[in-house]
């Protein structure tokens, strides 16, 4: 059921090069673009999570988040080829109604919130209804708890002590996941734990296949002209949310 | 020889200011405390003339043309204007040695350590590629002859200078006079360190925000990976969250002030700071970013105009111009392009304004507009772009035979791309259409908000969509009414709100405000006795406040709105009775059991017919018929008589009149109406905020009337600001008694580019040289410079510049190129 520690072996992410490196045979095999989006409070680990995915990396982050950063990664799983284009976006309040211009059109969604700080799960629930009323309808949406290297020593794996500063328990967030179907993890970006599972599960979830056409299906675009850069017009999309709930 | 400069002269309470009919030829503002005499001369062409003589001993000769009765008024403001100003002159010498020309010019080979961290950790760039020293040496010159820091005189020249790049010792002065930061510098003496003491060691949500983001700003510059650096940053950055709490600190911040700040002192960063966010780019770093979504709007628009193919495609391929953009604008594009770049888009944008930053995307787009149309989505966007600015140093026409040609690199062209062929976006059209779209953006953040808090709400009761959406409206309505100044709030409702709030949705709520004084939320009449309908709607303030936290917040309401309205018959008669059981002993006693029929009273007092007056008289004295036989201890004393829940339902119950209101009339009076008013006026809660947080600034920039009264509520420690809010009232005076009509600000007048022109009047006032006083040699070959013609390649100017310059350098007779200009300023 968790993905917590679970060893994804047979159908596992390979990472593939820069674009300047690519093996002859991948070059053959047109990647299937997915467009995911990271949100959540600020100084959550948001911009971590992707340098660690990207180049498997933790540093002070070079690049401030103005609006957001896109990185792009391509990935290998079986035999197709992604590319995710990663939106990675500022996690300042004021940046919040900005947002929709970056979760537009995206497969997927990776919501972060901090588990020695309880308000960043409220504040991702916020994000979760935002993203299953306005972003695509079938938008895969994945809820990482980060800093868990801050509450459990990972290579012990002993039960967490009473003052871990562990503000969310992992089963109050898995209970919410499923409520809300989205994958969920806790992961630590600092220590690379659970990183490229979330990455994994989620490219698994997508429905690929429809996807191998050229360009995915585009939705009607919500901006029109004049339309103001990321913020949705009209009623608000009611939609189901993603169903069935976690996929293992 | 005479020649003439033509224009309009403005005097306000601390400045005067002037612009050449023709917006370029000659502009300045001259602060009055740098005026060291003013005398009226004889003029045989005019009924009044001036000269005055200012602190670097420079004299000009205003000759205004107008009716004699006019002149004289002008004469007699500018006199007591100048008393006025007086007391600021003895800070002029402390506050001139803090400016790098003084320095400068005294001795032009002595190293000077006036200026930003650059001084220490080095400028970016190489010195002789820039030709640092030419254009240092062009620079003495024209500051010598046309006033320097405070006093300085912009001719055409002066743009050109700007254009080529600024010399970096000397650069961060000129920002600070193009954006006029630095009047608000020298007005506010001192105002920098005392935020600091005043604040030292204080927490606030900006600082801890402005903690995370030092090590990351600009991080390639030596002097931010050093604790130097950081504390540097950090102090700038944090002083500006004291100084604008409602703004506080917005990412992007960080990079604009740590680049400025290689450039500059902390006090002259501060204040250009205050000048980006008050004038230059208004909401860009507000808690709605406003600004900056309105600026990408203007955007799409110019590039729709301007490049429909390009504008299509992107449409076609659903790409949001934005994505791309937003950091442009936000950053003032020092995020995107090399550093020595960005720096010289940034001395063009303090000189013209924020027209610059459009002129320049534009430009961006066109260049590359062929690789632009063949993207089809957002990254390969972004990847075009990224590709390009890493190649601005490299030559934009590498295979042409002339080799003049070849040395222009892609930023070169960039920039006459910019200024050449967008020359037509100016600042006019940025601000009209910052203000025809400034509403629809409002409107459009608050609406994205409202339905964000909306569906955040725990429990919506069982209110429908458009009752909550009321009362959204409502909740923020009354908080923008009712607040005075702008403090930060969390919105929450306090007391004095909710009694507004309450009073626009049910009738019986509604108060008359007048002879009151609301001290602490227990307003008393003017015979200071209490007032029965303010405790009720106090007593329902505690109710509904179920955090106890002193505030409602849009969930609170609903939920107590909804438990009223939701409600039933006994549910209600049990609110009333916890709402008077103020000891919440569960029992009313006499005086509660008082206050309850004086509740009923205050309720009922619209009504027309007389029903409840019998009613209320019944219930006090059956209530007392109750209490009695309840009694249980001490039968004979009165004020242990004590009243029941259930025996108060009784009571209720006996009445047809209360049951008939507890059983719907009360619920009835809650009536949720779309206030049409207020929504036609676009005032929602964003624009609340935004007009609260940006005041008289959003105002003044985008033209709108906004009364005296109003324009007081603005809070504001800077003096400067009021005294130019001030001056703004008097030069409107001064300008309609010189016949031309105005409402142009001074602070506007900053930048010379930010002057609206007035053709209406003609009002004609002559710069005039004093033939005789010419001690300068003169150069009697025109130059070319002067001509206002735009079009002669920008690059060709800068060879020539630093060509003519070169011969100069070899020791060889100085050409000067001011002296055409100097018709109108005579150098002693």
């Amino acid at each position: 059921m968790s993905n917590i520690t679970r060893q994804t072996s047979d159908s596992a992410l390979t990472l593939v090069g820069g674009e300047g490196n690519q093996g002859s045979q991948q070059q053959n095999i047109k990647p299937i673009q997915v467009k995911l989006v990271l949100l959540g409070e600020a100084a959550v680990g948001k911009s971590s999570l992707v340098l660690r995915f990207v180049n498997n990396d933790f540093q002070e982050n070079k690049e401030p988040t103005i609006g957001a950063a896109f990185l792009t990664q391509k990935c290998r799983m079986e035999d197709k080829v992604l590319k995710f284009e990663i939106w990675d976006t500022a996690g300042q309040e004021r940046f919040h109604s900005l947002a929709p211009m970056y979760y537009r059109n995206a497969q997927a969604a990776v919501v972060v919130y901090d588990v020695t700080k309880a308000a960043s799960l409220d504040k991702a629930k916020s994000w979760v209804k935002e993203l299953q009323r306005q972003a695509s309808p079938n938008i895969v949406i994945a809820l990482a708890g980060n800093k868990i290297d801050l509450v459990q020593p990972v290579d012990e794996g002993e039960e967490e002590s009473a003052n871990s500063g562990r503000q969310v328990p992992t089963e109050e967030a898995k209970a919410y996941a499923n409520e809300f179907g989205l994958l969920f993890f806790e992961t630590s970006a600092k220590k690379g734990v659970g990183v490229r599972e979330v990455f994994t599960e989620i490219a698994k979830k997508i429905p690929l296949e429809l996807m191998m056409s050229p360009r995915p299906p585009r939705q009607v675009p919500y901006g029109g002209q004049n339309q103001l850069p990321g913020l949705p017009t009209g009623s608000e999309q009611i939609a189901g949310g993603t169903n069935g709930g976690c996929n293992c | 020889m005479k020649e003439f400069l033509n224009g309009k002269l403005q005097l306000s309470e601390g400045y005067l200011t002037f612009v050449a009919d023709d917006a370029k030829s000659c502009s300045f503002i001259l602060p009055l405390y740098t005026v060291r005499r003013v005398e009226r001369i004889n003029s045989r062409t005019h009924n009044f003339a001036l000269s005055i003589l200012n602190w670097h001993q420079m004299k000009l000769t205003l000759q205004i043309n107008g009716h004699k009765t006019v002149c004289e008024k002008f004469c007699n403001t500018i006199r007591d204007n100048l008393k006025n100003q007086v007391r600021h002159m003895k800070n002029l010498r402390s506050f001139l040695s803090t400016c790098f020309s003084e320095a400068l010019l005294v001795d032009p080979k002595k190293d000077i350590s006036i200026g930003g961290l650059g001084l220490i950790f080095g400028f970016p760039g190489d010195i002789k590629k820039l030709r640092d020293r030419y254009k240092t040496k062009l620079w003495i010159e024209y500051l010598q002859t046309n006033g320097r820091n405070l006093t300085l005189i912009k001719f055409p020249y002066f743009s050109k200078l700007v254009r080529v790049g600024l010399p970096n010792k000397l650069r961060g002065e000129i920002w600070e006079i193009c954006s006029g930061a630095i009047f608000l510098r020298f007005v506010n003496d001192g105002m920098y360190e005392k935020l600091q003491k005043d604040n030292a060691g204080k927490i606030s949500l900006s600082t801890e925000e402005i903690e995370k983001d030092l090590n990351r700003s600009l991080p390639e510059y030596a002097a931010y990976q050093t604790k130097e650096g950081i504390n540097t940053l950090r102090r700038v950055l944090t002083a500006y969250s004291w100084k604008d709490p409602e703004l506080g600190y917005c990412q992007a911040m960080n990079i604009v002030a740590s680049a400025i700040l290689i450039y500059m002192s902390e006090e002259q960063a501060f204040w250009t700071l205050s000048v980006l966010c008050d004038r230059l780019i208004p909401g860009y770093y507000s808690t709605s970013m406003y600004g900056a979504i309105l600026d990408q709007i203007i955007f799409e628009h110019y590039v729709q105009n301007k490049m429909p193919i390009l504008y299509e495609h992107f449409q076609n391929v659903d790409v949001q111009l934005s994505v791309a953009c937003l950091p442009w604008f936000l950053s003032l594009y020092i995020n995107s392009m090399p550093l020595i770049f960005a720096f010289r888009v940034l001395d063009c944008f303090f000189m013209e304004g924020p027209r610059v930053l459009f002129q320049i995307g534009l430009a961006i787009l066109k260049i590359n507009g062929d690789e632009l149309l063949t993207i089809t989505d957002d990254g390969q966007f972004i990847h075009v772009l990224k590709r390009y600015f890493s190649t601005l140093d490299q030559p934009a026409h590498p295979n042409n035979k002339n080799q003049k040609i070849r040395e222009i690199t892609k930023f070169n062209e960039l920039m006459v791309v910019a200024f050449k062929e967008f020359s037509n976006i100016t600042t006019e059209s940025v601000i009209e259409l910052r203000k025809t779209h400034q509403l629809k953006v409002v409107h459009n953040i608050e609406s994205f908000t409202k339905r964000g808090q909306i569906r955040n709400l725990k429990d919506t009761s069982k209110f429908s969509k458009n009752e909550i959406s009321i009362i959204y409206d409502k909740f923020y309505n009354a908080q923008f009414y009712g607040k005075q100044k702008s403090i930060r709030n969390d919105s929450r409702m306090d007391l004095n709100t909710f009694y507004r709030f309450l009073g626009s949705i049910t009738s019986w709520a509604k108060l008359d405000d007048e002879n009151l004084t609301k001290e602490n939320g227990s307003p008393r009449d003017n015979q200071g006795r209490r007032l029965v309908g303010y405790e009720l709607i106090h007593k329902l303030f505690i109710h509904f406040d179920r955090s106890q936290s002193g505030g409602l917040t849009l969930q609170d309401v609903v939920f107590g709105l909804g438990n009223i309205i939701f409600g039933d018959l006994m549910s209600r008669i049990e609110l009333f009775f916890n709402l008077h059981d103020s000891d919440k002993d569960g029992y009313l006693f006499k005086e509660e059991i008082l206050q309850m029929s004086e509740s009923f009273l205050f309720i009922f007092r619209n009504r027309q017919d007389d029903g409840h007056l019998g009613s209320v008289s019944n219930f006090i004295k059956n209530a007392f018929e109750y209490t009695d036989s309840v009694g249980e201890i001490n039968e004979n004393d009165e004020h242990k008589m004590r009243m029941s829940l259930p025996s108060f339902r009784m009571v209720i119950l006996a009445d047809g009149y209360l049951e008939e209101f507890f059983d719907s009339g009360f619920a009835v009076t809650f009536q949720f109406i779309e206030p049409t008013e207020e929504r036609s006026k676009g005032l929602g809660r964003e624009i609340f905020n935004a007009l609260m947080s940006d005041g008289m600034r959003l105002a003044e920039k985008f033209g709108k009337k906004i009364n005296n009264a109003k324009s007081k509520s603005h809070t504001d420690q800077n003096n400067s600001l009021n005294s130019k809010r001030h001056s703004t009232t008097s030069s409107v005076q001064s300008a309609s008694s010189m016949s031309s009509n105005n409402k142009t600000e001074i602070n506007n007048s900053n930048n010379s580019s930010l002057i609206p022109r007035n053709n209406s009047q003609d009002s004609f006032i002559s710069v005039e040289s004093q033939k005789s006083l010419l001690k300068i040699q003169r150069n009697d070959s025109p130059i070319s410079f002067g001509s206002d013609e735009e079009d002669d390649g920008l690059m060709q100017e800068v060879d020539r510049l630093l060509n003519e310059f070169s011969i100069d350098e070899n020791g060889k007779k100085k050409k000067k190129y001011f002296l055409h200009n100097l018709c109108c300023i005579v150098v002693l």
